[in-house]
């Protein structure tokens, strides 16, 4: 069985993890936001490491490796770099304003309780009690998709989503293939790269990156 | 032998489309033609070995469809429908070789055609769910791609198109809807275990099978009010297409109905037939009168076709009714009568699509208020045209004669009948015959009267040349069938029995006795077309003998040559002559509310005076009433849907996300 | 007697004399003289008024679609000899210059009761 020393560190990380995205929901600032990211990301890489360790698994602790250079390091990085392009660059007006962000955030973490319960009941154990805090980062994730009009916010609410699905994997499964949690972080890495490329051309063209604005294409 | 042979068919006849797709241009007509006829002639030795020997074959291959397999059985019911089929393809594919010489057709045309007859066919012949409604989409597409081979890029044919499919799949959904439910509920999909289990079936579901089964069978037949396609389609296909809809496709729609309402769910209720016989009723008086108002040739004969149709399904509404009241010799004598008058609609029906399209042909045109004056440049056409009009017109000596007999006979005798209801659906069924009696006279009088005789009343009209001989073979092959039939009935009167027996689910003793001539074997009544007309051509010969012999006065000897009387004018155009228009007019103004004509009168005046008009133009068009009721308030309801539904997505990428995070919400919380 | 009215240009006159020759007061019918539609059903023509150009033809074909044996009746002045319009502009002559005349009925217009004497003449009765 797991120590209790063990558990609380993972129980803190996915803590953290959550926090994250209701976090990234609060500020406005950019940069304060890839800051976020890459603490989630950190938190995540702490989960699967722990996990490795009590396991013994050496493919999840690659797998930890890979999510802290990843999603710790090199994504936030990138996006670092199309924020200091643009510099001041707020999310000055997102389409639901923050304290009903936050509200929002409060509900849809309350859904995710209701839900996960169904699937907790599968795997009962210590580990899956946090399954929650997974989809409920997806789910705000996947609102800061929605409400929030700067590309690079954009970016961050789709990094949520993943980080979400993958902390679930962890806890559900302790930790998936690691050919899989690969793939999907180049996957990752590659829609930044293109977010990059496309954020500089845009504001080359219409100089500014807001979403919303590309409505104007349509029709 | 009989499978040996409708197999070979169905290959022949699937290989003449693959030849005409590939066959460089010069060949390709002739070799698909070649190649269906004699698929034809196979198809009907198959089939009409069934008929004679009355044993059904019955097949079953798991290769060509995958899980299910391919089930083909063909009975004596189908088999009179893959009959009727081979000798109408037979005809058109004739027909055809001289329809597209002079302007080669496209590699679509001339394998679409053969196409079609395969899955005409074929559909007969399907002895399960998956194969019957395989055959029937193949049936549905190949048809509306035949229909658009000729001028595709005109605005009717399209619209037409659209309509036909429209329709068509609306009713392939009812029925692959219904038969699903029925196999669902009836545990296996082949025919044979969907009959096997009829007993088991509960009441309200059966019906319910039924309805949406009669449903898209009917929109197949052309029955108002789903029959707004047919008189789209059917002018703007190419006419051997017309014909093969008309003489052996609509056919399918009262097979479908049979084949489910008897066969598979065993007879079934009593208000069952008699929605049907008064579906039969409302298309046979509503496709009569639109029939005696359409000025366009192939418009009167698609509004024909419905009112056919309709006193076929009433034959068949009364037929299962008074099956469902136990009584059998009446029953199969009606349903007898109704397979009899489809063949022979086939034929005539055949014949005059055909001749139209001949006209058409030579003409340029098929408005009846345009043409004039075809018999004379045109002879050999005005007769079978005419062999064809008199048919439909069941003048006696012909076959729409002896089959409309054959069902006056069956309604009147079921009189008998214990029930109340279904003596005043035979009733109606009585009145309907009659006045659809007159009003198809009508039309046919009008047809022939105005398109062929008088002046012609335009430079195309004026200059129809006599079309060629394969095309004129291929009127002569169905109009030779409307006179054969119409003298000696009992030639296939025998096989027509068996057909009414398998159709019938407690089966039918014999409704007719043998001979050439009608006799009924359940009750009494015979008539013998061939006695009646060798008396009529006995008489002239007498008459005529007796005019030479007899010695005549110095008058009747030099007959005096004069001009036909004319009132004395000097003058005569073809513009002086009764037009299409003009001849309906009566009646249009009689059944104003039902036909709803719309009068378009401009009056100009002088400028001096306005009792001194300078020129008055009038313009009239008759639409389909139930098309304006019925379909515009229901398309116009469609599209304001769809352009409400055009307003969600405006481009936002927010937006489209959003919908998506709300669909995930709430799938999560369902799921809660 | 059967017979078919041909107005060849008359005033009108001669058709109102006409219609009382055959109204209940002489009532021409009862000794068997009748109005017919078409030349087809005639024994004869019954003409009035004089022949005018436009009427010309048309007489001429009327009297061609007539069966034979058949008769041809002037009726007023008019058809007689041109009455009062002879020599006018528009005018081919009398019945007789276009059609073989059987039975002149001078008067202008002629009373019904000379109609029916001379219709009575015809029929015999
Ligand atoms: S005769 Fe006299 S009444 Fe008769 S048409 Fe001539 S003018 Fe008229």
């Amino acid at each position: 069985m797991r120590t209790g020393a063990e558990l609380d560190v993972v129980e803190l990380a996915a803590g953290i993890v959550l926090a994250g995205a209701v976090l990234a929901l609060w500020r406005k600032d950019l940069r304060a936001l890839i800051s976020v990211l890459s603490l989630q990301g950190a938190a995540l890489a702490t989960v699967a490491a722990v996990l490795a360790v009590h396991d013994g698994d050496a493919g999840l602790g690659v797998v930890a490796g890979v999510v802290l250079l990843a999603k710790g390091l090199v994504i936030p990085g990138l996006l670092a770099r199309v924020v200091r392009a643009d510099p001041g660059s707020r999310e000055t007006a997102p389409l639901v304003n923050v304290p009903a962000s936050l509200i929002t955030a409060a509900v849809l973490v309350v859904v995710s309780y209701l839900v996960a319960g169904h699937l907790t009941a599968l795997f009962p154990g210590p580990l899956t009690r946090l399954a929650p805090l997974g989809l409920a980062t997806v789910l705000v994730g996947f609102f800061v998709l929605v409400t929030r009009r700067k590309a690079v916010s954009q970016i961050v609410g789709l990094l949520l989503v993943d980080n979400g699905v993958a902390l679930v994997a962890f806890l559900l499964t302790a930790g998936v293939p690691l050919l899989v949690e690969l793939g999907a972080s180049l996957d990752v890495l590659l829609v930044v790269v293109v977010l990059q490329v496309l954020a500089t051309s845009m504001r080359a063209r219409f100089g500014h990156i807001d979403l919303d604005q590309l409505r104007e294409l349509h029709d | 032998m009989s499978t040996a042979a409708y197999l070979i068919g169905l290959g022949i006849a699937s290989a003449a489309a693959l030849l005409g797709a590939v066959l460089p241009a010069r060949r390709r007509l002739l070799g698909a033609a070649v190649l269906s006829s004699a698929a034809c002639l196979a198809a009907l030795a198959g089939a009409g070995d069934v008929l004679v020997s009355g044993h059904a074959f019955s097949l079953h291959t798991a290769q060509v469809l995958p899980l299910t397999g391919v089930d083909l059985s063909l009975d004596p019911l189908g088999a009179i429908f893959v009959v009727t089929t081979a000798v109408v393809g037979l005809a058109v594919s004739c027909y055809s070789v001289g329809y597209g010489a002079h302007q080669t057709p496209s590699r679509t045309a001339t394998a679409m055609l053969p196409a079609f007859l395969t899955t005409l066919l074929l559909v007969p012949a399907a002895a399960s769910l998956a194969t019957f409604m395989v055959a029937w989409e193949l049936m549905a597409l190949a048809s509306l791609l035949a229909l658009l081979t000729e001028h595709r890029r005109r605005r009717e044919t399209r619209d037409a198109a659209q309509w036909y499919a429209v329709m068509t799949h609306i009713g392939a959904a009812a029925i692959l809807l219904g038969l699903v439910l029925l196999a669902a509920h009836a545990g296996g999909q082949s025919f044979a275990a969907i009959a096997a289990h009829r007993r088991h079936l509960s009441v309200p579901l059966a019906s319910v099978v039924f309805l949406l089964t009669l449903f898209g069978f009917a929109s197949k037949a052309g029955a108002v009010p789903l029959h707004v396609w047919l008189p789209r389609a059917h002018p703007e296909a190419p006419s051997p297409v017309s014909a093969l809809m008309s003489g052996a496709m609509v056919n399918l729609g009262i097979y479908g109905i049979l084949r489910v309402g008897e066969d598979l769910l065993g007879g079934g209720e009593l208000w069952w037939w008699l929605v049907v016989a008064a579906l039969g009723v409302v298309s046979a008086v509503f496709g009569a009168l639109h029939a005696a108002a359409s000025t366009d040739t192939k418009r009167l004969l698609a509004y024909s076709t419905v009112d056919n149709i309709g006193l076929v399904l009433i034959g068949v509404g009364a037929a299962g009714a008074l099956a469902a009241g136990g009584e059998q010799a009446l029953a199969g004598l009606v349903l007898l009568a109704a397979l009899f008058h489809l063949v022979n609609h086939a034929l005539f029906k055949g014949c005059l699509f055909l001749g139209a399209g001949a006209v058409q042909h030579a003409a340029g045109t098929r408005d009846l208020d345009r043409l004039g004056g075809i018999a004379r440049k045109m002879p050999a056409t005005a007769v079978l045209f005419g062999i064809g009009a008199l048919s439909i017109s069941a003048l006696p000596g012909l076959n729409g004669f002896a089959s409309e007999w054959l069902l006056l006979e069956g309604l009147l005798h079921g009189f008998a009948s214990h029930s109340a209801v279904t003596e005043a659906a035979l009733l109606a069924g009585v009145a309907t015959l009659a006045i659809t009696g007159g009003l198809t006279a009508t039309a046919f009088v009008k047809a022939l009267g105005v398109g062929f005789l008088g002046q012609p009343r335009s430079e195309g009209a004026g200059d129809a040349r006599e079309v060629g001989p394969s095309m004129l073979a291929g009127m002569g092959l169905l109009a030779g069938g409307c006179v054969v039939l119409g003298v000696v009935p009992g030639v296939v009167l025998p096989a027509l029995d068996r057909a009414t027996t398998a159709g019938l689910a407690a089966g039918a003793p014999r409704a007719v006795l043998p001979g050439l001539g009608l006799a009924l074997a359940s009750v009494r009544g015979a008539i013998d077309p061939a006695l009646l007309v060798g008396g009529l051509l006995v008489g002239i010969v007498v008459i005529w003998g007796a005019l030479r012999l007899v010695p005549r006065s110095a008058d009747l000897r030099s007959p005096r040559r004069a001009a036909a009387w004319g009132c004395g004018r000097e003058l005569q155009t073809a513009r002086m002559e009764i037009t299409a228009t003009s001849f309906a007019e009566p009646l249009q103004r009689v059944f104003a509310d039902v036909l709803r004509p719309d009068h378009d009168l401009e009056v100009t005046h002088t400028a001096e005076s306005r009792y001194f008009p300078e020129a008055i133009s009038f313009h009239q068009r008759v639409d389909d009433a139930i098309e304006r009721v019925v379909y515009r308030p229901v398309m116009a309801a469609v599209t304001w849907w769809g352009r409400l539904a055009r307003r969600v997505p405006n481009g936002s990428v927010h937006r489209y996300l959003a919908f998506g995070f709300a669909a995930l919400v709430l799938v999560l919380v369902v799921l809660a | 007697m059967q017979l078919r009215h041909v107005d060849a240009g008359s005033c009108n006159g001669c058709e109102i004399e006409i219609a009382q020759a055959f109204a209940p007061v002489s009532d021409a019918g009862r000794f068997g003289a009748r109005l017919v539609a078409s030349p087809r059903h005639a024994d004869g023509l019954l003409v009035t008024g004089v022949v005018t150009k436009n009427m010309a033809v048309p007489l001429q074909m009327t009297f061609e679609a007539t069966p034979r044996p058949r008769v041809v009746v002037a009726c007023g002045d008019c058809a007689v000899s041109g009455g009062v319009f002879a020599g006018a502009y528009g005018v081919v002559g009398s019945v007789r210059d276009v059609l073989p005349v059987d039975v002149e009925i001078p008067g202008c217009p002629p009373e019904p009761s000379e109609i029916t004497e001379a219709l009575r003449r015809l029929t015999g009765r």
